[in-house]
Parts: structure tokens; C-alpha cells; sequence
């Protein structure tokens, strides 16, 4: 959630500069195609913030690496994010209902040799319990018992099956992992198709390929993650032929990656959600009306295809592409000021009204957009105060509801929205009775497809109360070298969780 | 001696107090440590277990006496020890600021003399006009656009040098370039100016008059003015540190300044800390350095002659 200082604004001149720059730069650059590479070098904006999972992670910067070398008793796969089996081969509900019963894969070794067993995933949730980076994915789990040592029944405080997608992040450690704490941290071992080799903060990790992965072995044979925080510089490095993927562009970094001949631009479709959200608990945004009026006074199709170059797609109600209960049949708010101009004259507001917006400003465009948004609410009557004020007093103000009427932010696309739902639709100030029940109930659905249709029921009743401002679902940009078979797109790392390698090069999980 | 240090320990408090407060007022650093969604209940913990909800005072005398212990605390981000994490930084800042500050003196110094001489010899000269010119630029373009622009041509362009990143002296060649352009720029002024002025001196022309050669001249000259440019490279130090911060951000250089970015977008209040108040230090050190250099390069100073 670390956004853009005035620092950050500064550069951000100079980035666009820079990125035309490059494309001038790039048609001087020799075209060449080496060979088949054993080694990809990858380009990130953060470092790792440690390599332990029970003291860090949660984080995309931490997680996004940890899950090369590490996984989970599940996973998610595929552009629709697809609930797939990764060390647990399948899963029954008991007759106890908060007691799931997991059937782990057998012939497993961790990247030590160590086989693994019941007793390193019972160690591994005990150890996280207490963890504080881990408190939403642990949220349900109550403890592990181990059957043999291939079964554990994971016990939960509640029944629910969104147990599923949060064991998809507790990465299992080997049992006694933190009898030394330190030397696994420095050294961690898990049994992800990549094994730790080096880590100089600031600067890379070196991975290898584990030779004894159960999927088989992954390509490329070396992965070296670099932490370049610069974007101009992230992009210089690709067309250099310096590193082979960069992550984290912008629409003029994308033209430049595209003008080049040895470099393509790969979109993780609708990887980001942007919605503008009410303090429902100030006037006049307890009106159904006002809410409306504003859903309507917006020309998303306008801001979509111009400020943003096209790289995203309005909202069609609350999810997007990816979350479980998105609603295709649903079609975008039109844009319709006039209908938005006779609600507010409806709600005793024709003569229009003053508020205060809080943007999140961390996004691609994020910025010009919400300067388009002012002017078009302004189009209706409504004078919009934008406050680009200190990221994380925004964050913060968001999260607690210290925001004066309008706040606005991200969700990276999950496959399971409960947690997003948690955020944005179930506090005190943002929350509607009538769709906290549907929620609720939405959570007590205890098979998939109950509850997609209960999630489509929320999406609907959010769409009619006009809870949130639904605004587009962005694409996250990434460029890579032509010599290198990078997919943003496969694993439910969504965003900025990929699978920096071929992920073709190891056998599908839905098989 | 005893005021200096006293002065240098005063400066160093109020550099670790204006951070403090400074960083203190910028948010609440959970919100950049923890994943999004973390409930309130364990935002509140984490607060408490770092002493984050202690007022102000409270918990800038339990810092205070903690550096007084040489502690300079753990990293709320990566809980290691604060001092670890900038001994592993350090290197790597000293290793570009001391090649940029050498390339720097290389460059600026013959250019300044020579610029100051061909001016002296003739007012209409074109080298000084160029070498002007090329101070001039060096102070108008920031270091990260010197340091964009030099990647494009010998990285992206020329494929002759590595973007970004440490390992090899190659690395090196960029970012200590981006960093000396303005070294050079001030330091080659301040050369110039002070070389021209001293050539017109009484002495200069008796030098001259007792057929000294001009490379004689010119190096009686200089040691005159050296006493200036040691001071100015002194007082020039915390903005070389500011440029290698610049630097290190956009060639990806894993030091001092990098840390410290890194550490201020995610709220670390200790690593922030610790990198300023070493960044005080070496300011201060330098300029106590500097003082002593004064009597090697000035006789004078040596026999206490100094005006």
C-alpha cells in the first residue's frame, strides 16, 4: 500500500520523459535473438522484507518470492483463478462441519531431502497461530490434528470453505524449521519447484531449480529476482538485455517495451480492482439516490479507452474477472447525467453539493483519473474537493473510515473476494444491512457452487444500493524479453504473485 | 576540540530529533508493514509491542538512551538489528561516494585551472567558454536525469555499460559518473574563479617575472587556493551523500541511500533513523577532517600563522 510521495511525483515527469526516451533509444538497439536462456533474470520494485514465513509474508514484495521456493496445501490456477490441489491432493467436509479432512501427496521432498509428512503441516499452522503477518489466512483455523502421516484434520472456529483459498498462502515449512530460527531464515527450505540459493537485500535473490520437485523441474534451471525501484531503470534493463521481465509499467513504459524488437508487453488482464467508496455513515452518501446519481454521472468508457490508453475495463458490479461470483450478465452503469442530475434534484439536491474525495493515488493513472471524475461530478452539480494527501494517512483513513465523504482504492484480484468483501462492504461506515446479511450468508455457503450463486446474490444487492462507486478493472503490465515464455497470467498470485518462470514447463494442476 | 565535539553531539540529537518528529507525523507505519486487511485488534498489538503508542517524548528519551548505548534499535519491516542492516549498506555507498568524489577532483580541478588559465591569457578564450558552459549544465541537471540520460546512451543505446545493479567496476562507471557531473560542476567553478583571481595576484606575475615556467606558476598558484577547495569539498560532502541517494535509487545500487528510500516508503522508523544519523556523523566527520587537511595544505595554518 506504499504510494506516491511528492518525490515520487517529481520522478514520475521524469519516468514518462524517460519512457519516450526509450523508444527513441530502442530503435538503436540492436535486434538479437540468443539462445534458449538457463537463466532468468526478473526486475521487481521491492525487496523481500525477510525469508521466514512465520515472521513475514502478507505482502506482495515478500510473498511474490517465498512462493517459489515454498507452497501451499492448495492453490489457485488459471485466468479464472481456479481452486486447484498442490500438497493436499483432496479434501472432504466431516460430518463435524468445521472439520476438513486433507489427503496430503505423497513422494514430496522438501529442498533438504526431508519427506514431506502430517506432522510438518500441523507444525507449520502452530507456528503461524502466533504469527502476526499471517492473521488473515489463520482467521478460521482453530488447530491440526495429524490421522497418519498423510491426513490431517485441519479444525476450523466456524464452518466455512474459504479455508481453501487461505491455506493457499501458508506456505509449509519442515517440522523443527525454527529450532534455528536464524539459519532457516538465511537458508529457507521449502518444497517449491525453486531452491534458495543467495539473497543480498537491496539488490537479488538467486534461485535453482530443485531437482527433486514433485511436479518435476521447473525452467528456468536460475532465477534471480532483482529489486530495481526505479521503473525507467527496470525498463532500460530489459531493452539492455540486462534482465528478461519487468514488472510494475505504465502506458508510456509499455509503448517503449513495444517499440523494441526484442521485447513484448504482457498484460495480466483486469489484474487490479479500482472502485471509489462512500463514508455511508456522513450525508448526503446515506441517500441510495445521491449514491446513484454519482454511479451515473461517470463516463467510464471515456476514462478507460483515453487516460488510460485502454489498459482496463469498467466495472461490471463490485468484482471483477477472477473473483468467484463475478456476474457476467452484468453490464457496466451508463453514462447518464441527466438521469444522475434528476436523482440528486430527487434526494433535495438539485442545487448540488460539496465533498471531499481522498484519492489513492498509487495507481497507473490513478491521478488524472480522479481529475476526470471531479470534473464529471461537477457536470452534475457536485463540487468534489480532491485531497491527494500522505499515502498512508490515506490507507489508514480508508480502512477505519476517517475519511471525509469519498475514498478510493485497490484490490489485487483473488479467486475468493471474501476478504476484499471484508474491506469495503462490511464496516461500520460501508457497510448496508440488507448486503451484510446476504455476505453472511454468502460465508456459511459451504460448496463452491452455493456460494457463487450466494456471491452473485451480493454483487446484485450491492449494484441496486449503489454501495460503492464501481469505477474499472486495470490491467498490471509486464514486459518481457522475446527469448523467455513468461505468463502473467497463470497463478492465483494475481497480483504481482507470478510464477517467474515457464510455468508451462511443469504440468498443469487441473489435470 | 571539547566545543567541537560538543557541537557535533548537539547536531546529532537535533538531526535524530527533527527525523523522529518528522517521521512520527507521517503516518502510521502498520499501514505500510501489515497486509491491508489487518484487523485493527492486531494492528493495535504490533503498535503496543514496538512501544508505538508511547507519547512522543516517551519514546524519543527511550531512543535516546538506547543510542547512548550505541543501539540503534531493530527494523520494524525486516526486525533485524538497525546497525547490521547499515554495515551491510555502507560499503556500498563509500565505494561510489569515494570513486564519484575522486573522478570528481580529477575532472574539476585541471579543467578549472586550465579554463582559469586560458582566461588569463586571453578573455575571448573558447575552452574557458566550453568549461563554463560545462560547470553551468553540471549544476542545472539534477542526478537522476544525468543518470537516465547516461543509461539510455552507454546502456540501452551502446550496450557498452550495465544499467543498474553492483558487482563489477562496470557497475560502477554510471552511477559515479551521474554523481561527479555535479562535483565537477562546483568544484570546477570554485577552481576557476579562485585560480583566475590568484593568477592576477602580485606573486603570480613575480613568479612569472623570476622565469618560473607556467606549469610552476600555475602549481604555485594552486597550492594557493587549495585551502578553498578542501573547504568547499567539506561543505559539498552532505550534498554528495544527497546525490548518491539519487543515485543509488535510479541505478538500482544497493547502499546507504537506497536503504534509506526504501525504509521511508515503509515507514521504518529505525532503519530511517539509523541512516541519518550516520549520514550527521560522516557529515560531521568530513568537515572535522577538513580542518585538520587545512594545515597540510597551508604552512601558514601549520606554524599558527593563519589570519
Amino acid at each position: 500500500m506504499t504510494k506516491g510521495l511528492d518525490r515520487r511525483t517529481f520522478l514520475r515527469g521524469t519516468i514518462g520523459a524517460g519512457g519516450a526516451l526509450l523508444t527513441a533509444a530502442s530503435r538503436h538497439a540492436a535486434a538479437q535473438t540468443p539462445p534458449a536462456k538457463s537463466t532468468w533474470t526478473v526486475a521487481v520494485s521491492l525487496d523481500a522484507s525477510g525469508l521466514d514465513p512465520a515472521k513475514f509474508g502478507g505482502s506482495n514484495n515478500t510473498d511474490g518470492k517465498l512462493n517459489h521456493i515454498m507452497e501451499g496445501l492448495t492453490d489457485s490456477e488459471g485466468p479464472d483463478l481456479k481452486l486447484v490441489p498442490k500438497l493436499a491432493t483432496s479434501w472432504r467436509r466431516q460430518a463435524d462441519p468445521t472439520v476438513w479432512r486433507f489427503q496430503l501427496r505423497k513422494g514430496v521432498k522438501f529442498h533438504n531431502g526431508q519427506e514431506f509428512k502430517a506432522s510438518d503441516v500441523k507444525y507449520t499452522l502452530d507456528v503461524y497461530q502466533g504469527s502476526a503477518n499471517k492473521k488473515n489466512n489463520m482467521r478460521f483455523i482453530q488447530g491440526v490434528n495429524v490421522i497418519d502421516d498423510h491426513t490431517v484434520d485441519i479444525v476450523l472456529k466456524q464452518p466455512t470453505q474459504l479455508i481453501l483459498i487461505d491455506l493457499s498462502r501458508l506456505f509449509i515449512v519442515p517440522e523443527g524449521a525454527h529450532r534455528n530460527a536464524a539459519a532457516f531464515a538465511a537458508q529457507p527450505i521449502g518444497t517449491g519447484p525453486y531452491q534458495f540459493v543467495s539473497w543480498t537485500r537491496q539488490d537479488r535473490m538467486v534461485l535453482k531449480a530443485f531437482d527433486g520437485y514433485w511436479r518435476g523441474v521447473a525452467r528456468p534451471q536460475n532465477l534471480i529476482l532483482r529489486t530495481i525501484p526505479d521503473a525507467t531503470t527496470r525498463v532500460a534493463e530489459l531493452m539492455s538485455g540486462g534482465v528478461d521481465i519487468v514488472a510494475g509499467l505504465d502506458s508510456e513504459q509499455a509503448k517503449a517495451i513495444q517499440g523494441n524488437p526484442r521485447t513484448e508487453l504482457v498484460a495480466l488482464k483486469g489484474g487490479i480492482l479500482i472502485n471509489l467508496n462512500f463514508n455511508l455513515s456522513k450525508p448526503p452518501f446515506n441517500d441510495v439516490r445521491v449514491r446513484r446519481a454519482l454511479n451515473l454521472a461517470i463516463d467510464r468508457k471515456l476514462i478507460t479507452e483515453t487516460i488510460l490508453g485502454g489498459r482496463a475495463v469498467p466495472a461490471t458490479g463490485p468484482f471483477s474477472r477472477g473473483f468467484l461470483g463475478f456476474d457476467t450478465t452484468l453490464a457496466p452503469y451508463p453514462y447518464d447525467p441527466k438521469q444522475a442530475k434528476d436523482l440528486l434534484a430527487q434526494a433535495g439536491l438539485g442545487g448540488g453539493f460539496k465533498a471531499v474525495w481522498e484519492p489513492d493515488s498509487s495507481q497507473i493513472g490513478a491521478r488524472d483519473v480522479a481529475q476526470a471524475i471531479a470534473g464529471q461530478f461537477k457536470a452534475v452539480g457536485v463540487e468534489v474537493e480532491l485531497r491527494f494527501i500522505d499515502p498512508i494517512q490515506q490507507a489508514k483513513n480508508s480502512d477505519v473510515g476517517t475519511f471525509e465523504g469519498l475514498s478510493s482504492g485497490y484490490w489485487g484480484v483473488q479467486s475468493d473476494p471474501d476478504r476484499y468483501l471484508n474491506y469495503y462492504f462490511l464496516k461500520p461506515f460501508n457497510s448496508i444491512p440488507r448486503v451484510t446479511t446476504l455476505i453472511q450468508a454468502a460465508r456459511e455457503q459451504q460448496d463452491l457452487p452455493r456460494r457463487e450463486a450466494a456471491l452473485k446474490a451480493v454483487g446484485l444487492a450491492t449494484r441496486e444500493e449503489a454501495q460503492i462507486i464501481e469505477l474499472y478493472s486495470q490491467d498490471l503490465l509486464f514486459g518481457r524479453s522475446k527469448d523467455v515464455n513468461f505468463d502473467a497470467a497463470v497463478t492465483n498470485m494475481g497480483y504481482q504473485y507470478n510464477a517467474w518462470y515457464d510455468y508451462s514447463s511443469l504440468p498443469s494442476l487441473q489435470s | 576540540m571539547i566545543v567541537r565535539l560538543m557541537q557535533a553531539i548537539g547536531a546529532l540529537l537535533g538531526a535524530a530529533l527533527v527525523g523522529f518528529v518528522l517521521l512520527h507525523g507521517s503516518g502510521d507505519p502498520t499501514y505500510a508493514i501489515l497486509p491491508p486487511d489487518t484487523p485493527e485488534a492486531v494492528r493495535a498489538e504490533y503498535r503496543q509491542t514496538h512501544g508505538l503508542n508511547d507519547p512522543l517524548p516517551l519514546q524519543f528519551g527511550r531512543y535516546t538512551m538506547r543510542l547512548l548505548r550505541g543501539d540503534l534499535g531493530e527494523s520494524l519491516v525486516t526486525q533485524e538489528p538497525v546497525a547490521r542492516m547499515l554495515g551491510a549498506a555502507i560499503p556500498a555507498t563509500f565505494e561510489l561516494a569515494l570513486a564519484a568524489q575522486l573522478l570528481g577532483i580529477a575532472v574539476s580541478v585541471p579543467l578549472g585551472c586550465l579554463a582559469a588559465y586560458r582566461r588569463y591569457r586571453n578573455p575571448g578564450s573558447r575552452v574557458d567558454a566550453a568549461a563554463t558552459l560545462l560547470f553551468t549544465a553540471g549544476q542545472a541537471l539534477p542526478t537522476f536525469f544525468v543518470g537516465i540520460l547516461l543509461i539510455l546512451l552507454f546502456a540501452v543505446s551502446l550496450r557498452a555499460l550495465p544499467v543498474s545493479g553492483r558487482g563489477t567496476p562496470a557497475h560502477l562507471v554510471l552511477p559515479c559518473i551521474s554523481i561527479a557531473v555535479f562535483i565537477v560542476a562546483v568544484l570546477g567553478r570554485l577552481t576557476r574563479t579562485e585560480m583566475l583571481e590568484a593568477l592576477r595576484e602580485d606573486y603570480a606575475r613575480t613568479a612569472r617575472a623570476k622565469g618560473l615556467s607556467e606549469v610552476s606558476v600555475l602549481w604555485h598558484v594552486l597550492r594557493n587556493v587549495l585551502v578553498t577547495l578542501v573547504t568547499m569539498v567539506g561543505l559539498e560532502f552532505g550534498g554528495l551523500l544527497a546525490g548518491a541517494v539519487t543515485a543509488e535509487f535510479v541505478f538500482a545500487w544497493p547502499g546507504l541511500g537506497l536503504l534509506m528510500l526504501q525504509a521511508v516508503a515503509q515507514r521504518d522508523l529505525p532503519v530511517v533513523l539509523g541512516a541519518l544519523l550516520f549520514s550527521a556523523c560522516m557529515v560531521i566527520m568530513v568537515n572535522l577532517a577538513v580542518d585538520l587537511l587545512y594545515s597540510l595544505v597551508d604552512p601558514r595554518i601549520r606554524r599558527g600563522e593563519r589570519a
